[in-house]
């Protein structure tokens, strides 16, 4: 099992080194090794040494991925719960980012499905301010929205006579 | 598109749409198409409504479904107790039932003919729901974006006439739905069971097989069918629909393949044979760890199946020992196992299946893996499910219609009298007369033949095209009541009018004639067996076939009489 030491250079300028095999999991980076074989660590410079930080921890945890082992798999899952537990939602971000870019399949289904349950119990009104989305329908638009949903909730039979009440 | 201020790292778009939304549950999708005009458009995009739903489905052994969530822990539950339509949810990590939220449809619709006091449900796929609140009309509804379509009604196409077409009556409907994947349409399938009358000892019950593709909106006739399905709904699973079968015909499952819309058999494990049958049920249970399942119950024990490349016994309980477990069993319509609950990669790997306690309408769970079982409890004043039941995802699934219902059958019978040129000649009940085109939908009732009143037993039709004055021709052949002589009456399409020719005293069987080459064909009653009658279509008149010495003329007949009828597909109008 080879035990070579791969260097990752940030954005700002800081140093990580991991396994080889952990450094793997991550396509971008992999490609960068085989094509290049950068002496002075590989240069990521989108990624900075805050992110990346979280992310190596995250590839060496995930660099022996259990097979079989249901015991080890259930450990593995409580790590993930845990590493992203405090994190806040910049950070969740800017891993999402980091994930994409440097593409780390398993990081990024994990700050997906975070944002996913985030979301899952938030109102609209904070989605659009967790996204930065400004509201664009028009007054009109909402009413017309709020309209045909009351009207749906009350019957799912042709029943045109309801239907019709609810225009007027 | 939408507005994003620069300051703070944002999620692109893409990442957004295809990663972070699908995982999201359709109801809370449903709320966040308000976020902005770029949220609602993507998430009504019909692509992305595909990928939600593949997400949101369990697994099956052809790799669809569920990349994502690798477990389900929550059912969503359709029901019926006293008439009324009722959904609920139950969750793995929790033995309360949710609220059961009443549906409403209106059972006071002005134009339902046959009422369906009891609402059923017939099956679930993709979210969306099969159901039939009003006899004969089946309907599809998605519970979570609240989409409702009535489908049209489904007529009695055909049937194998031993001459003719009278005789049958339909004692059984059941229905399965299901998607077919490679056309990316929904299609339902109705199998309808056929007695025949008490005065038509001789006969066999038989099955139609009718296919409605919700692209086309309209029915279609597939086959008629030997195989006599248990009248439960069809079992959708990984591309087919499943059925099991009548005691007489034990040994086997049916599978109708949603694609190429043909049957195959399944072979039932060999010690289902060897045992005697007798107070023995089977039910197909859809999804059983990615399998194809069957729940096998008699008054000792319940067993578990699943087919993997051959049938394996997953587990047996004996009712001896788990009390329980006598509260479980097949009655009625009542969907028995319902769902499952299924968790990979845990310590305690393996299904957790949830039925209905038909004792108390109630839901109780069995876990083979740790023997356990659970009951959930109501929290509400309880509903207990007493009919119909079945679970559903939670989809997005549109209810996608090009198609205008054109052709809406009334009656619960009808004879079909003769195909020509693509066009059909149908007996509703009353006596109305109809001609329809099944290609391209078109439909229409004819006039009353007047027969001033009398009360005349109809003893034949014939339907065939004059090709010289380029119309076509209805005669119908009228016995009125105490009187030796046969009324002929003729309709014209073109002039959409009855006008009433000569009479022709022949002792007509009861059957549609043949149209052959430019002449209606009737064969006679038995007493004259080497008679055939003839009409010639445009000069109207009758002669005699004659000169058969040596055989009967039913023997002849009688390979034509007992064939479907087929028809050409034709563009040809009704409109003259």
């Amino acid at each position: 099992m080879s035990t070579k030491k791969i260097t990752l250079l940030s954005s700002d300028n800081e140093l990580f080194t991991v396994d080889e095999e952990a450094a793997n999991q991550s396509l971008t980076i992999k490609h960068l090794i085989e094509d290049t074989e950068p002496e002075n660590g590989v240069p990521l410079p989108q990624v900075h040494s805050k992110i990346l930080a979280k992310v190596t921890e995250y590839l060496i945890k995930h660099a022996n991925e259990p097979d079989n082992d249901a015991a080890a798999k259930e450990e593995l899952k409580n790590w993930d719960d845990k590493f992203l537990e405090k994190v806040n939602h910049e950070t969740l971000f800017d891993l999402i980012l980091a994930a994409n870019y440097l593409d780390i399949k398993g990081l990024l289904d994990l700050t997906c499905q975070t944002v996913a349950d985030l979301m899952n119990g938030m109102s609209v009104v904070e989605v659009r301010k967790l996204f930065n989305i400004v509201n664009d329908f028009t007054p009109e638009d909402e009413a017309e929205v709020r309209k045909r949903r009351k009207r749906g909730t009350k019957t799912i039979g042709p029943s045109n006579d309801q239907a019709n009440q609810s225009n007027h | 598109m939408s507005s994003y201020s620069s300051h703070q790292s944002q999620v692109p778009d893409e990442i957004l749409t295809a990663e972070i939304l699908p995982r999201l549950p359709a109801k809370s999708l449903l709320r966040f198409k308000s976020v902005c005009k770029a949220w609602r458009s993507w998430i009504s995009d019909p692509n992305f409504v595909d990928t939600h739903l593949l997400n949101h489905q369990p697994q099956s052994i052809s790799g669809r479904g569920n990349s994502f969530i690798s477990f389900n822990k929550q059912l969503s539950i359709l029901f019926v107790c006293s008439r009324q339509l009722y959904t609920t949810t139950i969750i793995k990590s929790s033995s309360a039932v949710a609220t059961a939220r009443k549906v409403y449809y209106d059972p006071q619709c002005p134009n339902r003919r046959y009422p369906r006091l009891y609402p059923r449900v017939w099956g679930s796929c993709n979210g969306l729901i099969c159901l039939e609140t009003e006899e004969f009309f089946p309907s599809l509804w998605n519970p979570c974006t609240q989409l409702y379509k009535r489908l049209p009604y489904c007529g009695v196409f055909l049937r194998y006439g031993h001459g003719a077409t009278f005789g049958w009556f339909l004692s059984s409907v059941t229905y399965g739905f299901g998607y077919d994947a490679k056309n990316k349409d929904y299609k339902l399938v109705r199998i309808g069971r056929f007695n025949p009358l008490s005065n038509f000892v001789d006969r066999q019950q038989v099955g139609e097989v009718t296919v409605l593709t919700l692209r086309s909106n309209s029915w279609k006739m597939i086959s008629n069918t030997d195989y006599l399905v248990v009248p439960r709904p069809g079992k959708f699973f990984d591309g087919g629909l499943y059925w099991a079968m009548d005691e007489c015909q034990p040994d086997k499952l049916i599978r109708f393949d949603i694609h190429e819309e043909e049957f195959s058999e399944i072979r039932l494990p060999n010690v289902f044979h060897a045992e005697t049958t007798n107070n023995c049920t089977i039910d197909i249970v859809a999804h059983l760890g990615g399998c194809l399942g069957l729940w096998r119950t008699t008054d000792v024990y319940h067993e578990v199946w699943v087919l993997k490349e051959n049938w394996m016994k997953m587990y047996t309980i004996d009712v001896l020992t788990h009390s329980w477990a006598r509260s479980i069993s097949l009655i009625g319509s009542i969907g028995d196992v319902i769902g499952t609950f299924e968790e990979k990669n845990s310590k305690n790997n393996g299904v957790e299946i949830v039925y209905v306690n038909v004792e108390n309408g109630g839901l109780i769970s069995y876990c083979p893996n740790t023997d356990e079982f659970r009951s959930f409890s109501d929290c509400d004043e309880g509903k207990p499910i007493s009919e119909s039941v079945i679970t559903y995802v939670e989809s997005l699934a549109t209810i996608l219609a090009n198609g205008t219902l054109v052709v809406r059958f009334l009656d619960r019978l009808f004879c079909f009298w003769g195909a020509c040129n693509g066009l059909f000649y149908l007996e509703l009940c009353g006596s109305r007369l109809a001609l329809w085109n099944p290609c391209i939908g078109s439909y229409r009732e004819l006039p009353c033949c007047g027969l001033g009143g009398r009360l005349v037993t109809c003893i034949g039709f014939g339907f065939g095209y004059d090709a010289k004055i380029k119309d076509f021709k209805l005669v119908k052949i009228g016995k009125p009541t105490g009187n030796n002589c046969n009324n002929v009456h003729v309709f014209t399409v073109g002039a959409n009018s009855w006008r009433r020719i000569s009479d022709a005293n022949y002792s007509f069987r009861e059957e549609a004639a043949k149209f052959i080459n430019e002449f209606l064909y009737w064969s006679l009653h038995k007493d004259y067996p080497y008679k055939l009658i003839r009409f010639d279509i445009h000069n109207e008149v009758f002669s005699e076939l004659r000169g058969w010495t040596h055989f009967s003329v039913h023997d002849v007949l009688k390979p034509m009489c007992e064939s479907v009828i087929t028809y050409v597909e034709s563009p040809v109008s009704l409109d003259r």
